[in-house]
């Protein structure tokens, strides 16, 4: 049977001086479902899936454990063999809203709020299957969400319970199925191109527990985790800094970040954030990680093309989760987040030697015009790109090569304005055929005649 | 590229600018309570002259100098002054060389900028506020002379006030703030706030994950001004953790030069002959005025009687 929790209900208040304050089911609903996007939510599910991984693996790799997920119209599945939601926990933790005190913890999860499958199962449909078993016990709870939103208890019910017994390993694990979608996400999941677009965030995001072998398929089509590249040359070599943070009682927060060149690609360039391993901010070029005028450290004007060849990694590691940069949705950071603030100083003090290295690209390329490839140019094409973990680097961004000078006749560039008419008749004269040598030819002629001896 | 200052000025006969360098000079040799000098690092901007880091080679006996110059036009002959061999030369603008610098020692950092404020020479203070070690020095120099410009309308009190926004943003000038309040010393009094702003929020976001013991704060100990012919402001301090705030303790007290807040101190050099100096020199410090001469300026014998310490002595040398 359905334990009671300490939870307080919602009744009307007996003693004239209370004044009610329970908030309502219906605006829990709306608050959580509203500030994130479908992706986000359903990847919650499957970080979930992750951190069940890493907690029957602590520290070695994942094979063998998978996270399925399969969307259709009609209903929403996912399902993964990572160990199970203990009925003790399903009881007490999984399914409050909000991490409670005293919730068991997974070392460096990415479970923190206590909110994502439950906001999940709202933002997708109205109807939910949860089924979960472990090496000793399992459950089903069957949800019909506009039934509870009505009901005065904050509790849920389960199906089905069975404790104290054994269950084979190829049996554990959970399985959420949503089924009455909601109407927006019946036809959005329908599409080809979100489950294009939902395969290759999954790709993005879960990195880290993919690279570690866990199976994660979408539609039965396995999801490849992208390794993260830099370009590394003896010449070019990235900076990497290691930072460490340690509050009086409280877990440390290891940050490594490395910065400096990868492949010229506009959509990858700007500082990539991961938090316990999800990548929450992905290249990012904007005020947050020291962009533009107002940003008050890289003192741009913002993120222009010759910097597509900017990368920058910065991943913040913990395992009390709680002390990381995130936002409850991990799709952005907190920013006034004091560990962030003072990484934030060190990730601008990386990336203005690699600016003012593309600056220099820059200039070379305009002095040397298109057709010719300068000694900054050459290196940058040289240069190999390797995956970030294998990246040999040095604390700050290192270019090593000998400037050239390049001897060339100094020249000026002339531009005036004559009338048309005029122009042309001379052109017509000198049977060129373009407005440049025309003026070459003029000046030519003016110089021969009145200039040279 | 604009022509270098050192091409214009002869640093060398700039006696505020003198009588300022051999006040921090002084005041750096109390840093000595922390740790020998000679373990610091310092950095700046030696120009030609190089006068800075003769003084505290000699004084202070600091071996480890760099001096970042821009003028790459000018390498042979800045290399050719380089008046000692510890001197390493970095060669860029400053914002482009101090985030190439590593900060493994304590060290006096002093950013004596030939250009007004900006946005970049911020970025740079925020960088090595954000970067010194707890028991390092950092000193900023600004000219901030009114900007006099050919074009009558862009010269008046508006547009000083849209210059100085256009150079450090909107955020960082107050919003009472109007055109005329920027005349005399009024920009000197704004960039030093702006300045100010700068390093403590820097060290807000520096210090903020950080227990107490390790949080470097800062305290300011200059803010100077003065005028050779053109104005110009120098506001800096220490920035130090608890522990070595402990160790200097009062160390700065006494040093009549040292200004912990918004009101400067004003070097102003009087006008007198060498003669009437060392004639001067012979009753002070302990002389209140009387036995001077009245044909002397009152204005130039206060004047000295403050500065007398620190001022130079310009003669010419014939061959």
């Amino acid at each position: 049977m359905t334990p009671r929790t300490a939870i307080p209900r919602g009744e009307p208040s007996v003693d004239p001086n209370t004044i009610n304050a329970m908030p309502t089911k219906q605006l829990f609903i709306s608050m959580l479902t509203r500030d994130i996007g479908l992706i986000p939510s359903i990847i919650d599910l499957v970080d979930n899936a992750a951190d069940g991984a890493r907690q029957l693996r602590a520290d070695g790799g994942l094979a063998g454990l998978w996270v399925r997920v399969e969307a259709s119209e009609r209903s929403f599945k996912i399902s993964d063999n990572c160990g199970g939601i203990s009925v003790e926990t399903a009881r007490n933790y999984a399914f409050r809203f909000g991490r409670a005190a005293g919730a068991p913890a997974v070392r460096h999860s990415v479970g923190q709020f206590g909110v994502g499958m439950k906001r999940a199962i709202f933002k997708l449909g109205s109807r939910c299957r949860v089924e979960s078993a472990t090496k000793t016990s399992s459950f089903v709870v069957n949800l019909d969400v506009a039934k509870w939103a009505t009901s005065k208890e904050w509790e849920f019910e389960f199906s089905d319970v069975v404790e104290a017994t054994t269950i084979a390993a190829d049996k554990r694990g959970t399985r959420i199925h949503i089924t009455s979608l909601h109407a927006d996400v019946a036809s959005k999941l329908a599409l080809q191109s979100f489950e294009n677009e939902l395969a290759r965030e999954l790709e993005r995001r879960l990195q880290e527990p993919i690279s570690r072998g866990l199976a994660v398929s979408m539609n039965g089509l396995p999801v490849a985790a992208r390794p993260l590249l830099m370009l590394a040359d003896k010449r070019l070599v990235p900076a990497a800094k290691v930072l460490k943070f340690k509050a009086p009682k409280q877990k440390v927060v290891r940050v490594k970040l490395f910065c400096g060149l990868g492949p010229s690609d506009r959509a990858l360039a700007g500082w990539h954030v991961f938090c316990n391993g999800r990548l929450v901010l992905e290249a990012d070029k904007t005020i947050v990680t020291g962009w533009g005028e107002k940003a008050r450290g890289l003192e741009i004007a913002g993120f222009h093309n010759q910097y597509t060849h900017l990368r920058g990694f910065a991943y913040f590691d913990s395992d009390d989760p709680g002390l990381l940069p995130w936002n409850t949705t991990k799709t952005g950071l907190d920013t006034d987040s004091a560990v962030y603030r003072a990484t934030r100083l060190e990730m601008i003090r990386l990336m203005q030697p690699v600016v003012r290295f593309l600056n220099q690209v820059k200039v070379e390329r305009q002095d040397l015009g298109p057709d010719s490839s300068g000694h900054l140019q050459e290196m940058l094409a040289a240069s190999k790109t390797v995956a970030v973990d294998d990246v040999q680097h040095r604390p700050v961004f290192t270019v090593r090569y000998t400037p050239i000078t390049i001897r060339r006749p100094s020249v000026q560039r002339l531009q005036y304005d004559v009338p048309l008419d005029k122009a042309e008749q001379v052109k017509k004269v000198l049977k060129v055929s373009s407005w440049k040598a025309l003026g070459e030819r003029t000046f030519d002629y003016f110089y021969d005649n009145e200039v040279a001896e | 590229m604009s022509t270098p200052s050192f091409e214009k000025i002869n640093y060398a006969f700039r006696p505020a600018k003198h009588a300022q360098r051999k006040m921090l000079c002084e005041a750096l040799h109390r840093l000595g309570r922390l740790a020998s000098l000679r373990t610091y690092r310092y950095v700046g901007f030696g120009s030609v002259g190089f006068h800075d880091f003769s003084l505290f080679h000699q004084r202070l006996g600091i071996d480890d100098m760099i001096s970042i110059e821009a003028s790459t036009r000018a390498k042979q002959r800045v290399s050719f002054n380089r008046p000692y061999a510890c001197i390493r030369m970095k060669w860029g603008w400053s914002y482009d060389v101090l985030p190439t610098l590593s900060w493994p020692k304590r060290s006096i950092v002093w950013l004596d900028y030939e250009h007004s404020l900006d946005r970049k020479k911020l970025a740079d203070i925020s960088l090595v506020t954000s970067s010194l070690l707890s028991g390092s020095m950092l000193v900023v120099t600004l000219p901030v002379e009114p900007r006099h410009c050919d074009d009558a309308a862009r010269s008046g009190p508006k547009h000083r006030l849209a210059d100085l926004i256009g150079r450090v943003g909107e955020d960082r000038v107050p919003v009472e703030m109007i055109g005329p309040s920027l005349s005399g010393w009024g920009a000197a009094k704004v960039e030093r706030d702006i300045v100010n702003d700068e390093i403590v929020r820097t060290l807000l976001d520096r210090n903020d994950p950080l227990v107490s013991a390790q949080r470097v704060e800062y305290q300011q100990l200059f803010n100077f001004r003065y005028d050779d012919g053109k104005r110009m402001m120098t506001v800096g301090g220490l920035l130090a953790n608890a522990g070595d705030r402990q160790l200097l303790g009062d160390s700065f007290e006494g040093l009549e030069f040292v200004r912990r807040a918004k009101p400067a101190y004003t070097i102003e050099t009087p006008m007198l002959t060498i003669r009437e100096l060392r004639f001067l020199d012979a009753l002070l410090p302990t002389d209140s005025g009387r036995s001077q001469p009245k044909w002397l300026p009152a204005q130039d014998r206060q004047r000295y009687s403050r500065l007398y310490r620190h001022f130079p002595t310009f003669g010419v040398v014939e061959p």
